[in-house]
């Protein structure tokens, strides 16, 4: 046991020794060790003998004024006189307490230390409280040693001292052991629980390997199935890629197929094409030949029934102008008959008027050798005379127009008789001649009822007059023929119709020409100028009628109504 | 009526055959052959065709061109370098070669197309065949009207005339 503790505190000394190197904590030292033994004593008496603690009780009463002085002298006397008592007490005390007394004194240095804490805690408050009353004591009793120093008593306090010291020492060294005790103890429970805590730390260490072994081994595996995935993803890749490699080749390999069959079957479609546009050519151009051929077929054909209508219509064309010229015959003979009809008519007309014409001319001229002086009212009186002894009483009867033309028709005659004023027998032959074509004009009128035979009286109208005016101071005559043309006559032969006669006048021109006087000598030139076309001059009433069966010769050769002879 | 425009027609074919041997220009009919073939291959309407299509529009026109023939029209006319050639171009190069075509060979291709049974004779049913395939409505009468008045020297004078 000793040796334990020696083994602990003398490490404690030495680092104690080791700190305080210089007197002050040499002298400090001393001090503290004294300040120790002080204080352990009281600690001891309260703890081993409470019931001293009483009988120090009256010493503590005293100790105000003690301590007063104690405060006043001089401190450094109690601090010798307390060391020198140690020094006188016990040598073995203070060696074994300097051994022992180590440790308290270490203890306000190592708070930490768990030891220490355990003393200073426990022990050092009690024996600080403790230390102030011993040093009460202390005071007091050195204050009495000083008052009352005596052999005996000396003798007493070396006794009491001994005494003191001894119980001291036994109680220092039991309450040593004690702390001893207690110290072992605390360090075995100390032990046990370092112990225990460092099982428990080792056990938590051992669970923590396991847990990071655990783990460990929990990665080791995820590890493991990492590179399992990465190889398998690798390896996945890897048939991807070839896959795509594959298909890739795949793929211009078919699009290389599809391009070539896409060539072939373009051609194939230009080829039909080419062919089908050849064909319709072809068939077209084919076609056109038989076409043609038939074309000309029906050519033949056209042009056979074309023929075959022309003939037909020139046949019934044919039969028409066979039928026409037929009935143009039967007009001619119709004609030609009128004609006939006509002349006669004419002929037998001329004869009476001649013949009225030749005593009315007697008969003037024994009148005019009688008297001289009647004029035109005789001529107007002759011709009213003479028109109605001629025509007869039909004209005025009938149509009062025509009547009204025939009178005036006669007047240019007259006129240009009584402008020259002859009234010579000229002016008679005047009127006589210009009485005829009014007789003549209104033939047609007085016709009217007749019809058709109209056309061929009209022409009637034609004749040529002479009228022959004679100048009384020259004594010759002027001849002059009177033509009257009908310009409808062509038109009436061809209608013979008679509205168109009713309205026109009959006679549309009046032509006078003016001829030498006819003598005696010159009566062969005047036949020539009268008769031009005619061979054989006739005599001077007829009228030549060479009439054919054209009937325009008849208008061209009018017959000369008369040729005077005029002396 | 019909008489009259057939003599009008006749003496008008006359008359183009004549000029058009002299100035070596191509029918109106040929112009549009060679317009609906550029337009059947046309097939973006740029009015331009690719080599691909030149060659299929110039066997469509019945010529059988070797590949080296095709670049090498297409060098000479492609001038923007844009690898086509337009139909102005391409009517010159084929008026060029459809005025050199030979009407018998023609003739002789279209008689083969006609005589599909390779019988060396086109037979009522060859003809009727034809008339089916180009959609024409015909009689059997008027078919062999056709074979009964072919007559081959006018036949060659109208192909070569309207060819």
């Amino acid at each position: 046991m000793a040796s334990n503790e020696d083994k602990y505190s003398h490490p404690a000394v030495q680092n104690n020794s080791d700190q305080g190197s210089s007197v002050s904590t040499d002298l400090q030292e001393e001090y503290e060790e004294l300040l120790r033994y002080a204080i352990v004593t009281p600690n001891i008496e309260s703890s081993a003998s409470q019931p001293s603690h009483p009988k120090g009780e009256a010493p503590d009463a005293r100790i105000p004024t003690a301590v007063v002085l104690h405060n006043q002298g001089n401190t450094s006397v109690v601090r010798e006189a307390a060391v020198e008592g140690a020094k006188g007490g016990d040598l073995n005390i203070s060696s074994h307490s300097r051994a022992d007394g180590s440790s308290p004194v270490l203890s306000p240095r190592k708070p930490s230390h768990p030891v220490m804490d355990f003393f200073s805690s426990h022990h050092l408050g009690d024996s600080s409280s403790a230390a102030t009353n011993s040093t009460h004591t202390d005071a007091h009793e050195i204050i009495i040693g000083d008052c009352f120093v005596s052999d005996e008593n000396l003798q007493r306090m070396e006794n009491v001292l001994d005494l003191w010291s001894s119980s001291l020492k036994t109680n220092i060294i039991s309450e040593l052991s004690k702390w001893r005790l207690n110290f072992i103890d605390w360090h075995r429970m100390q032990m046990k629980k370092e112990k225990e805590k460092h099982a428990a730390h080792v056990k938590q260490l051992c669970s923590q390997i396991n847990d990071l072994k655990e783990l460990q081994k929990a990665f080791e595996i995820s590890i493991g199935r990492k590179d399992e995935v990465i190889s398998s993803l690798s390896h996945a890749i890897s048939k991807q890629k070839e896959r795509i490699e594959l298909m890739r080749t795949f793929f211009h390999w078919r699009i290389g197929h599809v391009k070539s069959r896409q060539d072939v079957y373009e051609g194939k479609l230009a080829d039909q094409y080419f062919q089908r546009a050849l064909l319709k050519k072809v068939w077209k151009g084919w076609r056109s030949v038989v076409q043609r051929q038939w074309k000309e077929v029906v050519e033949r054909a056209c042009q056979a029934r074309a023929e075959e209508v022309c003939i037909q219509i020139s046949n019934d064309y044919e039969t028409k102008v066979a039928l026409l010229s037929g009935a143009l015959e039967n007009a001619k003979a119709e004609v030609q008959r009128m004609q006939q009809e006509k002349e006669q008519f004419e002929d037998s007309m001329k004869k009476a008027f001649m013949r009225g014409v030749c005593a009315l001319n007697l008969e003037a001229m024994t009148m005019f050798q009688n008297r001289n002086d009647t004029g035109t009212d005789f001529t107007n009186n002759k011709k009213e005379e003479c028109g109605p002894g001629v025509q007869g009483r039909e004209r005025t009867v009938h149509l009062d127009p025509s009547a009204f033309a025939a009178q005036l028709l006669p007047s240019p005659p007259s006129g240009a008789a009584s402008t020259t004023a002859v009234p010579s027998a000229t002016s008679v032959t005047s009127a006589g001649t210009a009485s005829a074509p009014s007789g003549s004009a209104h033939l047609p009128t007085s016709t009217l009822g007749l019809g058709t035979a109209a056309a061929a009286v009209s022409e009637e109208v034609y004749v040529p007059r002479v009228v022959t005016s004679a100048q009384q101071r020259a004594g010759r005559t002027i001849t002059a023929r009177i033509t009257g043309r009908c310009d409808f006559a062509s038109k009436n032969r061809i209608n013979s119709s008679l509205a168109i006669m009713g309205v026109s006048p009959p006679m549309s021109s009046v032509i006078v020409e003016k001829h030498h006087p006819v003598t005696v000598q010159t009566i062969p030139q005047a036949t020539a100028a009268k008769y031009p076309r005619t061979i054989h001059p006739e005599s001077n009433t007829s009228a030549s009628r060479s009439l054919g069966t054209r009937s325009t010769h008849t208008q061209s050769l009018t017959s000369i109504q008369s040729i005077k002879v005029v002396d | 009526p019909s008489l009259a425009f057939f003599l009008f027609n006749r003496g008008d074919l006359v008359v183009d055959k004549t000029k058009r041997k002299k100035r070596r220009e191509l029918t109106e009919e040929q112009k549009q052959e060679i317009k609906d073939a550029f337009e059947l291959f046309d097939t973006d309407k740029d009015e331009a065709i690719d080599y691909h299509e030149l060659k299929v529009a110039m066997r469509a026109l019945g010529f059988d061109v070797k590949k080296a023939d095709v670049l090498k029209i297409l060098k000479d006319y492609d001038r923007e370098a844009t690898g086509k050639i337009t139909f102005e171009d391409f009517n010159e190069v084929v008026t060029d070669w459809i005025l050199e075509r030979d009407p018998h060979e023609e003739i002789l291709k279209a008689f083969k197309l006609f005589d599909d049974d390779d019988s060396g004779k086109i037979s009522l049913r060859n003809l009727r065949r034809v008339a089916r395939e180009l959609g024409e409505n015909m009689s059997d009468e008027e078919l062999r009207a056709m074979i009964d008045e072919f007559d081959k020297d006018e036949f060659i004078a109208i192909m070569t005339g309207d060819i």
